[in-house]
């Protein structure tokens, strides 16, 4: 009603032409207010994203042909002008067991409360987190460019993602010119319980860092090289316990096809040392992979992982993949693994929805 | 009193010599905005390329470190950079927190159109404020444009005078090129579009076009063989004569349409800097609509 009366009350004064009267501005002023977008009413409450993961095998080793694997609830949202936080909480199946697991769950200082400035854009974070051991590790299940995490991923670090409770500070190191970026992620955190070694408990404190060099090649293509590194101090070791790796990954992302079509091909290698019962002293494991995106809804993408000297196994797996997107919210894909230590076939299918707020993705996730 | 004048010239001159306020945009329009404000006191960055879908940026951390400088950072808001939170959340400076002076949304007050009744994911990727390819018409520029210097003011008090002089030189200019942009418009037989995505509102409705129908089935949701049927259907009923779409769009399914019903595709940039023609926003406008009128 108001509203007509004063969209009336505009018409009858554009009957005598362009007015500079005040009156005419006033009610486009009022005309603004009535149409201005509204807060939405839950302003206050965090935004909740459901992830839901299902996954169909046939072939050897597979379990249950039909599993849901997962069901993730991320909330996340700020806490007071100083700090965000995220709660992950993931219920994992397997073979029809349930149990459900606080994924991550930390605050980020965004601003120190007593440094107008925090050096070098020092962010803060406390709490369970997924580490930043290489990149794949800090791919949610749900956000992989494959249906497992890599082999090596499970035979260095943890069978679904290495999350441990612990601080961290993170920061910009200053690089000259504009197309690089050079991070620092530092971490101190409990250790133990990584899948290399037998100590299930994570104890003992142990410190990891990873510095990530980020380079703009040209308009569309990004390359970006991190070098990280875990120290245990472990009394049943008699040398502290070491991983260190290596990632690389480049991107090719033409602006001008919208989100049509991209290339990424990264990979992953990683060194331990410094643990009793291995005959191996130094168990190395590596995989490469690659995406190629045919167009809005079609991504191929092969990967190959290898890991010798963990468990005094050698560890190979060869991967096939197709995935098709819906839209970003749902997402179909077929695969085909090799395990070529154990000689074992499987046939994958896997259903990935999303319910709610999608949170941005980190930049290595392609959708 | 020799001193106190010395004191205060030196002061003057260290304010002209002062360095540019690094202020990093989202979109390039946003960056062409804030230069015809903040002149030669502003240095901008802008993040997203000019011939990038705004939708679909992704947060590279070399953004980050450009954001980690600036003392200003302008978006469009109405959650159309979404990636835009997650490079401010990484960047660690304090200036361009929400609720700071150096965060400047371009959009603030602008009344949207298509603001949806309910918020679902069944009808595509809405956006819960609006739509909000606001730019895209003028009259509306000049309200960002204000939003833009109110922002430039917050930061950057001293050169209030400055900032609101440009503003009034911008305004004026928009006015001009506004009667010019409505005669060409008006000269425009043809005001029946069919678009590829929901972008063109707030310029047709300044413009006098008629938006029948797009070629996407929802909101970022890309044609079906239907939905395509359809639509060429609409066009030989109503008599529409073009499809409008952004350079960014896969242009098979209108190029399937088009050679079905005769039907002219134009495909023109939505944002500054994506073509030679186009390096400006005056000049983008006057593109559009020479290519609309070609």
């Amino acid at each position: 009603m108001v509203k007509a009366i004063l969209l009336l009350g505009l018409v009858s004064l554009s009957a005598f032409g362009q007015s500079t009267d005040p009156l005419i501005d006033r009610v486009e002023q009022l005309e603004d207010k009535i149409n201005s977008p509204q807060q939405r009413p839950n302003l206050f409450n965090p935004g909740i994203t459901a992830f839901g993961n299902m996954l169909t095998c046939a072939g050897q080793n597979c379990g249950s042909i039909f599993q849901l694997r997962e069901v993730e609830l991320d909330v996340r949202g700020s806490i007071d002008p100083w700090a965000d936080g995220v709660i992950i909480i993931a219920v994992e199946g397997h073979d029809g067991h349930f149990h459900v697991d606080v994924e991550e769950g930390y605050a980020v200082l965004k601003k120190l409360p007593i440094l107008d400035d925090a050096p070098w854009g020092l962010t803060l974070k406390a709490g369970r987190y997924l580490q930043p051991f290489g990149r794949f590790n800090q791919i949610h299940l749900h956000d992989l460019p494959q249906i497992n995490q890599p082999l090596v991923i499970k035979a260095f670090l943890d069978d679904h993602a290495f999350s441990r409770v612990g601080f961290s500070g993170e920061f910009f190191i200053p690089t000259p010119g504009e197309n690089n970026s050079l991070r620092l992620n530092l971490n101190l955190i409990n250790g133990g319980g990584l899948a290399f070694i037998n100590v299930p408990n994570p104890k003992y404190p142990a410190g990891l860092g990873h510095l990530s060099w980020f380079w703009d090649l040209a308009a569309e293509h990004d390359l970006e090289v991190g070098l990280s590194a875990y120290v245990e101090h472990n009394p049943a070791n008699p040398n502290p316990i070491q991983l260190y790796g290596t990632d690389i990954n480049y991107k090719w992302r033409p602006y001008h096809l919208g989100d049509k079509k991209s290339f990424l091909l990264g990979g992953e290698l990683f060194v331990a040392n410094g643990f009793k019962g291995l005959n191996n002293r130094w168990p190395l494991g590596f995989f490469v992979w690659s995406q190629y995106q045919l167009n809005q809804w079609f991504y191929p993408s092969v990967r190959y992982s290898y890991a010798q000297g963990v468990k005094n196994e050698l560890l190979q797996a060869a991967g096939v993949y197709l995935t098709y997107y819906t839209t970003e919210f749902l997402r179909l894909r077929a695969g085909y693994e090799y395990d070529i230590g154990k000689n074992q076939n499987q046939f994958l299918f896997e259903l990935n929805f999303v319910l709610g707020s999608h949170p941005v993705e980190p930049y290595w996730v392609n959708r | 009193m020799i001193y106190l004048k010395s004191f205060i010239l030196l002061g003057l001159s260290l304010n002209l010599w002062a360095a540019p306020i690094k202020i990093v945009t989202t979109l390039p329009v946003l960056k062409n905005i804030t230069e015809e404000i903040g002149g030669d006191k502003v240095s901008v960055q802008s993040l997203a390329d000019p011939g990038q879908d705004a939708h679909f940026v992704q947060p590279k951390p070399t953004f980050m470190k450009k954001l980690r400088e600036a003392k200003m950072f302008i978006e469009v808001g109405l959650d159309l950079e979404l990636w835009g939170q997650k490079i401010v959340d990484s960047a660690g400076n304090p200036n361009v927190q929400r609720g700071k002076p150096g965060r400047v949304f371009a959009s603030a007050g602008v009344s949207t159109l298509e603001t949806p009744a309910i918020l679902s994911r069944e009808y595509g990727d809405v956006h819960p404020y609006g739509n909000p390819h606001i730019w895209l018409d003028p009259v509306l520029v000049k309200k960002m444009a204000k939003n833009i210097c109110n922002g430039l003011v917050a930061v950057d008090l001293p050169n209030k005078a400055f900032y609101e002089a440009n503003l009034k030189i911008f305004e004026s200019k928009i006015d001009k090129a506004l009667v010019i942009w409505e005669k060409k418009a008006k000269s425009i037989a043809q005001k029946k579009l069919v678009t590829y995505h929901r972008s063109w509102s707030y310029f047709a409705r300044r413009f006098g076009f008629d938006v029948l129908e797009q070629i996407e089935v929802k909101p970022g949701i890309p044609p079906t063989p239907k939905h395509r049927d359809e639509i060429m259907a609409l066009i030989k009923d109503a008599g529409v004569k073009t499809i409008l779409m952004e350079l960014y769009y896969d242009k098979t399914a209108p190029e399937y349409i088009a050679k079905r019903t005769g039907v002219k595709i134009v495909q023109v940039p939505i944002d500054v800097g994506a073509i030679p023609e186009a390096m400006d926003y005056f000049s983008l406008i006057t593109y559009i609509l020479d290519k609309l009128a070609a």
